[in-house]
């Protein structure tokens, strides 16, 4: 048996594990000991390497390169050559006819890892030449990113996950870690073992309100009324650190001017907690030696995403809770190179590194590396992910580079976004499987799975570490950073790389943060936290030490807002909050998680709806039941999970189910701040379902369709093309 | 002698974890996949709950054809033996027995079912077209001399086996703590002291 050392592909956890191979199959994962997960792995590390072998559980995986000739016609397997040919044709026209900006590019924060998406933004800015590119991040972590770039001055943890054990209070807001990072939830269970006191506001009762000093459940859409007065109570409780308030921050009166409305009593019927509780909290946060807020989607799939980002660093910046090992922010990533995908600067205003597209000595400076005459780089902004939609409508949008992502399973309104992809002249999409997405390209790229490829992960804390292959590549697949590099010589800027050590060591040279993070620092269990500027750097865990913020004053900016109502409140026709959330067996868009044996033996379609018993026994619903979810978007069949850990009025589905489809729910409003979609919060209707048989029947009648659909879809790449 | 597995609640997570290396483990044993522990979850407390190999093993003692006996400490159920009359199910007072068999969805190739009942029906009441069910229940891992899967993929240390070292071990620390607490409560109670 060949072992081969790689990165979980799964969460931001980012857990060092060894493939096991046997006769060119990967049949088993174990544990390696790594910086954060200490030769420890949750049931995805552990069972979810199946789908590599392509076990067509869920969808088969793509072999071949496809192409429509013309919109609508049957998917074609040809040749590569042709594959790349038609590509570079396509994008041309439409670059000659529509502009450059007429072409929108996504980056992948999955398996492909830092150095292809390296090579594909490069791609998009220097041969393509738009800043349209973008990263799932604008669907989950986004507010967090430009919240903290906006207070802090960088988008990431400022703690390290090892350390979260090592605090003396952790609280965790809209984050449920059992669900989303089994190992960052060890952490805190070491860390409740070590004594540190835990605060979980949440409105669901989380696996880790179990275990909590104080549990505040409070009302869903309520959170940055809930950070104001728990900020207010701070200041009028005399528990903020004037000294560090004084020395390292600035907007403090300002801050202050918003935050004395907010007091804990004023908001407590909006968030439906009592005021003592939220004091408590408060007092039990400040006075703590060393306290952590963890936050997740809670705080970003909501109208004032970013403005409660800017609450949750205000806070921690008025009590001097921030700039230690042990105390500081902790918005821990949902994939497991969603860092990494920013790092990289998939971002319409960001080049590699998080250097400004807007500024010009950035731009010659990447002008000069890659070979490009002055003032070729575009200094505007790019269109964001999610406003693909309305920028497809408007005709702005005609192609779109679609790279290991699945928005017709990820983006909320689904039937919104099939509308946008069927609109548009291109659709482009390079994968490892046969998703919801692949199925409407015009032109199927099959890209190396994770497992099949070398390179470099950005785990959630910053922390970079390498991952190999464990078995050659299938089929016709090529190394994801092959293909850009291919199209892009193709279409008249030529790229060459041997390897994607090649690949770092140009990111290195132009990011500065990263460039004391080699390939050989990196080897075996090793690993590189950035800011890393030297070689001689051992990594920075902890950011901002002494108050140095990374804003261009060194301090931090306060910033306070006003608290508004989400955008759908519940109504008579749908009285139900729908908030969507995650599966703990599940992943992203479920293609790789969901061709796993033992994760699908678990969990499967059409997954659940997790509704209060109150809530159930209104509508006649029991336990396990299947029935009717509805929104003003559409209606689903889902299953009831009838559970006393969820609040009355609110119900729960988790995204990953392609037939229980929240996102056939769910609204395409965006906090206008970052274009995230308000995914924690509509309006919908839950309905019984008489006859269970027939509902079982529909739901596998329907499930069974799907994976014909797609299998069907795939099943052109078995046709061998004719020769030339 | 008898051995099993316990949880302790406050540290589980109920990720799961432990039900995905059961299920794979004795899959790769050529046995039933279905995971042998099952999570339990309150607003208290968050479990996964299996077999406690129990001394009188209602399960034995019902078991019409002899498919279940003791080894080593652990109760054991022939899954070929079995007849899936499910008394074994019935009479557990941990529902630990996983009535589950080997779907034939699928054998023409993808794997598509047809359901004959509704999902929430009981596993002891449900029956699959062309699936012989069997009681499959936790065997500590009988056939990997490496141990319970469970235990060493628990990322928290929330399982452990309970054997005749370990036991004992948890039973002295106890009678010592006792005997602590005695001497507490008990001191002034006669007029011997020590020096």
């Amino acid at each position: 048996m060949e072992k081969h050392m790689a990165v979980c592909p799964y969460c931001g956890a980012g857990c060092k594990l060894n493939l096991l191979v046997e006769d060119g199959m990967v049949v088993g994962a174990e544990g390696l000991d790594g910086i954060t997960n200490e030769g420890e792995l949750c049931l995805k590390g552990l069972s979810g390497f199946d789908f590599i072998n392509d076990t067509k559980i869920l969808t088969p995986r793509i072999l071949h390169p496809m192409i429509r000739r013309t919109k609508g016609a049957e998917l074609e397997r040809v040749t590569w050559d042709e594959a790349l040919d038609f590509t570079a044709r396509k994008l041309t026209e439409i670059k000659e006819k529509h502009g450059a900006d007429a072409i929108m590019l996504t980056g992948s924060s999955r398996g492909p890892g830092n150095e292809a998406n390296f090579v594909m933004q490069k791609f998009t800015r220097a041969c393509v030449g738009t800043n349209n590119i973008d990263n799932c991040a604008r669907t989950c972590h986004g507010p967090s990113v430009i919240g903290l770039m906006d207070t802090v001055g960088s988008g990431a943890m400022s703690v390290s996950i090892p350390n979260l054990e090592n605090a003396d209070l952790i609280m965790l807001f809209g984050y449920n870690p059992s669900a989303s990072h089994p190992i960052v939830a060890r952490r805190i269970v070491k860390a409740k073992e070590k004594g540190a006191k835990i605060i979980v506001v949440d409105p669901r009762s989380i696996e880790t309100a179990r275990i909590a000093d104080l549990y505040i459940q409070i009302k869903n859409g309520c959170n940055l009324a809930f950070l104001n007065a728990f900020a207010n109570a701070i200041v009028t409780e005399n528990l903020h650190d004037r000294a560090f308030v004084e020395a390292h921050t600035t907007g403090f009166d300002e801050w202050w001017e918003v935050v004395k409305n907010y007091t804990p009593e004023s908001v407590a019927d909006v968030c439906g907690c009592a005021p003592e509780d939220i004091r408590r909290a408060a007092r039990m946060y400040a006075t703590a030696p060393s306290s952590v807020i963890g936050w997740g989607m809670g705080v970003t799939q909501q109208r004032q995403g970013v403005k409660s980002v800017h609450q949750i660093a205000a806070i921690a910046c008025v009590t001097g809770q921030i700039g230690r090992d042990n105390a500081g922010l902790a918005p821990v990533r949902g994939q497991n190179n969603v860092q990494g995908s920013c790092d990289m600067g998939m971002w319409p205003s960001l080049l590699p590194g998080y250097q400004k597209v807007s500024s010009p000595e950035v731009r010659a400076k990447f002008e000069k590396a890659w070979g490009l005459p002055e003032g070729k780089l575009s200094a505007r902004e790019g269109f964001k992910l999610t406003d693909l939609p309305h920028g497809v409508k408007e005709g702005k949008i005609r192609a779109f580079y679609n790279f290991g992502e699945d928005p017709l399973q990820t983006e909320p309104d689904s039937a919104d976004m099939r509308e946008t992809l069927e609109s548009l002249d291109l659709l482009i999409s390079q994968d490892i499987f046969m998703t919801q997405t692949t199925a409407l390209a015009d032109v199927v790229l099959p890209g190396t799975s994770w497992g099949e490829h070398d390179g470099v992960f950005s785990a959630s804390d910053r922390t970079f570490q390498r991952f190999t292959a464990a078995v050659p590549p299938k089929g016709e697949c090529k190394h994801d950073w092959q293909i850009f590099s291919e199209l892009s010589t193709r279409m008249g800027y030529p790229m060459r790389y041997q390897d994607t050590e090649e690949i770092w060591n140009e990111v290195r040279e132009l990011c500065p943060n990263f460039y004391g993070a080699t390939y050989e620092k990196m080897a075996g269990t090793g690993h590189a936290q950035w800011p890393i500027p030297t070689i001689e750097c051992p990594g920075t865990p902890t950011l901002y030490r002494n108050g140095q913020f990374n804003t261009a004053d060194k301090k931090a900016r306060l910033m306070a807002h006003d608290f508004i109502e989400p955008t759908e409140m519940p109504d008579e026709g749908y009285p139900l909050v729908l908030c969507t959330v995650r599966e703990v067996g599940h992943y992203s868009c479920r293609s790789m998680t969901g061709n796993c044996r033992a994760l699908t033996l678990l969990a499967d379609e059409p997954g659940y709806v997790s509704i209060n018993p109150a809530d159930a026994a209104a509508r006649g619903i029991r336990d396990q039941q299947l029935v009717w979810v509805s929104s003003r978007r559409g209606k689903v069949i889902s299953r009831a999970a009838v559970d006393e850990r969820i609040n009355e009025g609110a119900v729960y589905m988790t995204y990953q189910w392609w037939i229980g489809k929240c996102n056939d729910l769910t609204m395409h409003v965006t906090d206008p701040l970052s274009g995230t979609p308000e995914d924690k919060h509509s309006a919908c209707q839950v309905e019984a379902i008489a006859d269970q048989v027939w509902a079982e029947r529909h739901a596998q009648t329907l499930y069974a369709q799907m994976k014909d659909w797609l299998a069907g879809e795939a099943a052109a790449q078995d046709k061998e093309p004719a020769l030339a | 002698m008898n051995k099993f597995i316990a949880i302790e609640p406050d540290v589980c997570i109920g990720c799961g974890t432990c039900l995905a290396a059961c299920s794979s483990g004795h899959r790769e044993a050529g046995l039933q996949a279905q995971p042998r522990l099952a999570l339990a979850s309150t607003l208290d407390v968050t479990a996964a709950v299996t077999c406690h190999h129990c001394e009188g093993a209602p399960c034995m003692a019902v078991c019409p054809v002899g498919a279940i006996t003791r080894a080593d400490g652990a109760v054991l159920v022939n899954e070929q033996t079995c007849v899936g009359c499910k008394l074994c199910a019935c009479v557990c007072p941990f529902g630990a027995i996983h009535p589950s068999g080997t779907s034939i969805a699928g054998v023409a190739g993808v794997k598509f079912d047809t359901p004959t009942f509704p999902r929430g029906t009981s596993a002891l009441l449900s029956w699959e077209i062309g699936v012989y069910t069997r009681a499959v229940k936790c065997d500590m891992c009988a056939f990997d001399p490496a141990g319970p899967h469970c235990v060493t993929a628990c990322l928290t240390g929330a399982l452990s086996v309970q054997d005749a070292p370990c036991a004992a071990a948890a039973r002295k620390e106890k009678l010592v703590a006792a005997a602590k607490a005695n001497e507490l409560a008990m001191r002034g109670s006669s007029t011997i002291r020590r020096p």
